[in-house]
């Protein structure tokens, strides 16, 4: 009798399982994908932390950028991709992440084709981090992952702070090719507060990435210089803003940030890094 | 309206005050309002300070290398009217800039310039020279005005589309939004290093032309008659086209194409020199300074971050000059 | 030694002949013409003798020096060239214009000294010209540009003057007042030689002649030598009239004649 019961109700149990995994396939597959393109940098850096590798199918080719790319080590021999509709179709993904600030012609014609589109948003603060990186796990399903680097994130940022606690603030200014410089309202911006600076450009009143001409730079007289010099980039134009000889007179006389642009470029875990550099030349 | 030719030391005494005192207006204009006095002596007393840098380091160069420019303009533009016999020719009209400007965008974004301080000039007095050779090909002996006018359009058309090319395939991204800046030229944001580069083949280049001023004056007699007043006509020709290739190259390469000046400033200048072509070449040097200097503080004081190029306020006041002298000269052109 | 001497004067342009085996000489005190029909390399001739243009074939000698290795600048000072319908098209006045003709005594940094002046002066009074030297020259009449242009020429105080055409088209009165310049500079122990159409200005005024046809040398020598019934006829196809007088030689042309092809 005893055995006639445990089978019976072992079929049962087999068949109620399997109907519950049949149902709930789908919606594991809806919660991990399987073939995740990224076709901007800094979702080719998320990716790259917070995903499995088998996960995704392709990357952009900044992910090999020398000077922009912080997880360039963890490229290895994955595809990659120039964020043109013909290559992204190519793999036949089942997610394709790209930034809300870039390439929305793509992503908006790879949703007209039926592909499955998220895009993150320009991440003002790291606070908008923190939500950025969650957002993240959850398009990746990834939560758990997401949730210890933030919590390593802000235990590194808390340690900074006491480390560095000591020195004196400063001021900074940055100056960028074309003669640009960052304002209010952005993640450098933050960065610089948590690493102890006030940012000059801020304080005068700019908003967001605009330019600043050469002489307001130098009335400004801040403490420490941050110039994106460091480009792979080829001579334009552009980057001879960054080479105009007075600013090499002003760093004789003032301290010279050089934070690699790989660590600040991108929201992600590596700003910690930044921050802690930045803290360091206080 | 007669104006009354004036004596050399006459004209100069006038002119070169003008230009001191416009530099110095210069020197006092820019988005920072600074102490010009304690900037000057804070600079000799070899201190580094805020005044120093700013007047030294950023305006100074600016304002020297607007005073070069428009002084090789000025010239250039008095040369080629003297040598065409056309009271309509100027550097930029008849495509050297352009030509320039192609040849130094070619050394520039193609990684070339680096290699040493002259390849950038250089460039441009290659790529000016080559516009200038077709320039002659296509008007060949024809004395007409409206010729040598069509041809400029061909070779300002065909250099504009082949500089577009050239930034197109160039490597950097920054490429293809900097053709505003060579198409319309600009002093903002050079320091004295654009100075350095360009003022050697500048100065040679000056110093050809002022050679063949004594030529000028005998080629209005006409070319036999220079000749038998012992000038070789087709030597001095090209010392005179190199001149202005060597300059002009030069200028475009550092700071664009910046049109119109060559062809105001030998007008305006002419009845002060009673025409004498030979005259009208310093005289055309030094108020097409003094004009690009104006034209560059007024650049400064009309756009707040020193976004307008200096080409559309020549373009501004030039071009309506370019048509003023087509019609005044109507029954001139056949 | 003569002055200007010409020695088997060859000159093509890539294929055509345009003057062959001329032999000329200019003395000093002479006003030599040079004569012939259109087309027949007067203009050319002159050219070649003033260093302009160089010979395809034999040589030109100044002062028995060979004209091509005198310097350019010593040949500009010493001849003097008046081209066909030399006229003015820059409005200088006609001072500057004069002023042109010490070119050949300046470097290219100099300006013009208080001698420079002074021939300017002498040179505006050999032509008369003093009365306008203010005025604009393109506002002159051609015959006042003419004289100008003789002025700048003797600004440069040459010896040697050559003149294409120098009265084609003007007025009788300065038509009249060229030529006794001329002849007056040549009578000075300098010398001038002169493209002329108007055979009665030719016979009048030079003290030989130069009968060019075809780019050959037809026959040369004094006025009566050369200006014949027979010669004229032959080169300009022309039946002329030919008088002698107290006051001069006159030609007069008549018919043309019917054989002829020029």
């Amino acid at each position: 009798m005893r055995v006639k019961i445990n089978k019976d109700f072992m079929k049962r149990f087999y068949l109620f399982f399997t109907v519950l995994m049949l149902l709930s396939a789908p919606l594991v597959a809806a919660e991990k994908p399987r073939r995740i393109v990224s076709i901007g940098l800094c979702t080719d850096q998320l990716l790259l932390i917070l995903a499995e590798r088998e996960q995704i199918a392709s990357v952009s080719v900044w992910a090999l950028d020398e000077n922009m790319s912080y997880m360039i080590d963890a490229v290895g021999d994955l595809p990659l991709n120039n964020s043109s509709v013909e290559e992204i179709i190519k793999y036949q993904p089942d997610l394709v992440v790209a930034s809300e600030y870039a390439a929305w012609d793509t992503a908006k014609f790879l949703r007209q084709l039926g592909y499955k589109v998220k895009q993150i948003p320009l991440a003002h603060s790291i606070a908008d981090i923190y939500s950025l990186l969650r957002q993240f796990g959850e398009w990746t399903g990834n939560q758990q992952r997401a949730e210890s680097v933030i919590a390593q994130m802000q235990s590194e940022l808390t340690e900074i702070q006491q480390r560095y606690a000591g020195r004196p603030e400063k001021t900074v200014i940055v100056y960028s090719p074309n003669g640009f410089t960052i304002g209010a309202n952005t993640l450098e911006n933050d960065l610089f507060a948590h690493a102890g600076y006030i940012n000059l450009a801020a304080s005068m009143g700019i908003e967001g990435f605009k330019p600043i001409a050469l002489e307001t730079l130098i009335a400004a007289d801040p403490d420490v210089l941050q110039i994106d010099r460091n480009l792979s980039r080829p001579d334009s134009l552009a980057t001879a803003y960054v080479g105009h000889p007075v600013l090499d007179k002003l760093i004789e006389h003032r301290e010279y940030l050089d934070i690699p642009t790989r660590l600040r470029i991108c929201a992600g875990p590596m700003i910690t890094e930044a921050i802690e550099k930045m803290a360091q030349r206080r | 309206m007669n104006i009354k030719a004036l004596e050399p030391r006459v004209l100069y005494a006038i002119l070169l005050p003008v230009l001191l005192l416009v530099c110095l207006f210069a020197l006092n204009v820019g988005p920072v309002e600074i102490d010009l006095g304690k900037g000057m002596r804070d600079w000799f007393n070899e201190l580094t300070t805020i005044e120093s840098l700013i007047l030294f380091d950023i305006r100074l160069p600016r304002s020297l290398l607007a005073m070069f420019i428009g002084a090789t303009l000025g010239l250039a533009g008095a040369a080629l009217q003297g040598l065409l016999h056309n009271p309509l020719a100027e550097p930029g009209i008849i495509g050297v800039s352009n030509g320039a400007a192609l040849g130094a965008v070619i050394v520039f974004y193609y990684g070339m310039a680096g290699f040493a301080w002259f390849l950038l000039p250089l460039g441009g007095l290659i790529g000016a020279l080559i516009a200038v050779s077709i320039i002659l090909l296509l008007v060949g002996q024809s004395r007409s005005i409206i010729s040598l006018i069509l041809a400029g359009i061909a070779i300002n058309s065909v250099g504009g589309a082949l500089i577009a090319l050239a930034l197109n395939f160039a490597q950097s991204p920054y490429a293809m939004q900097e053709i505003v800046f060579w198409l319309l030229g600009s002093v903002a944001n050079r320091s004295i290093n654009e100075l350095f580069i360009a003022l050697p083949f500048m100065l040679v280049g000056w110093g050809m032309i002022l050679y063949c001023g004594r030529f000028l004056n005998a080629l209005t007699l006409g070319e036999e008659t220079a000749k038998s007043m012992g000038f070789d006509v087709t030597r001095l020709r090209l010392v005179l086209v190199l001149g202005v290739t060597a300059s002009v190259g030069a200028a475009v390469s550092v700071a664009g194409n910046i049109g119109f000046v060559g062809l105001v400033v030998p007008h305006l200048m002419r009845p002060f020199v009673a025409y004498e072509p030979r005259r009208l070449l310093l005289a055309s040097g030094v108020a097409g300074a003094i004009l690009l200097l104006v034209a560059d503080i007024a650049v400064q004081l009309l756009s707040s971050n020193g976004e307008m190029k200096l080409g559309v306020i020549t373009s501004l006041v030039g071009a309506p000059f370019f048509l003023f002298l087509i019609l005044k000269s109507r029954n001139v052109l056949q | 030694m003569s002055l200007l001497s010409g020695h088997n004067i060859d000159y093509r342009i890539e294929a055509i002949r345009i003057l062959e085996n001329i032999d000329i000489q200019v003395e000093a005190g002479e006003l030599v013409g040079l004569i012939g029909p259109n087309g027949a390399g007067k203009s050319s001739l002159l050219r070649l003798l003033t260093g302009v243009e160089a010979c395809t074939g034999g040589e030109v000698r100044f002062e028995d020096k060979l004209l091509a290795l005198i310097p350019a600048m010593q040949r500009a000072q010493r001849m003097g060239y008046l081209v066909q319908g030399a006229m003015a098209h820059w409005p200088f006045s006609v001072e500057k214009v004069i002023e042109l003709g010490r070119i050949p005594y300046q470097k290219w940094w100099q300006q013009a000294s208080g001698e420079d002046q002074q021939k300017v002066e002498a040179a505006m009074a050999k032509t008369e010209t003093l009365a306008f030297r203010n005025r604009i020259v393109t506002t002159l009449s051609g015959g006042e540009q003419t004289l100008v242009m003789l002025a700048r020429i003797f600004a440069t105080e040459p010896e040697l003057i050559f003149a294409d055409e120098p009265v084609a088209a003007l007025d009788p009165y300065h038509q009249l007042h060229v030529m006794e310049i001329l002849r007056n500079h040549a009578a000075e122990n300098r010398a001038a030689i002169v493209v002329l159409h108007d055979l009665s200005l030719a016979a009048r005024f030079c003290d030989r002649l130069y009968l060019l046809n075809h780019g050959r040398l037809d026959c040369s020598g004094s006025v009566s030598e050369v200006l014949t019934r027979e010669n004229i006829a032959r080169v300009y196809g022309v039946d002329s009239h030919i008088e002698c007088s107290e006051k001069g030689i006159s030609v007069t042309s008549l018919s043309r004649v019917s054989e002829h092809h020029p």
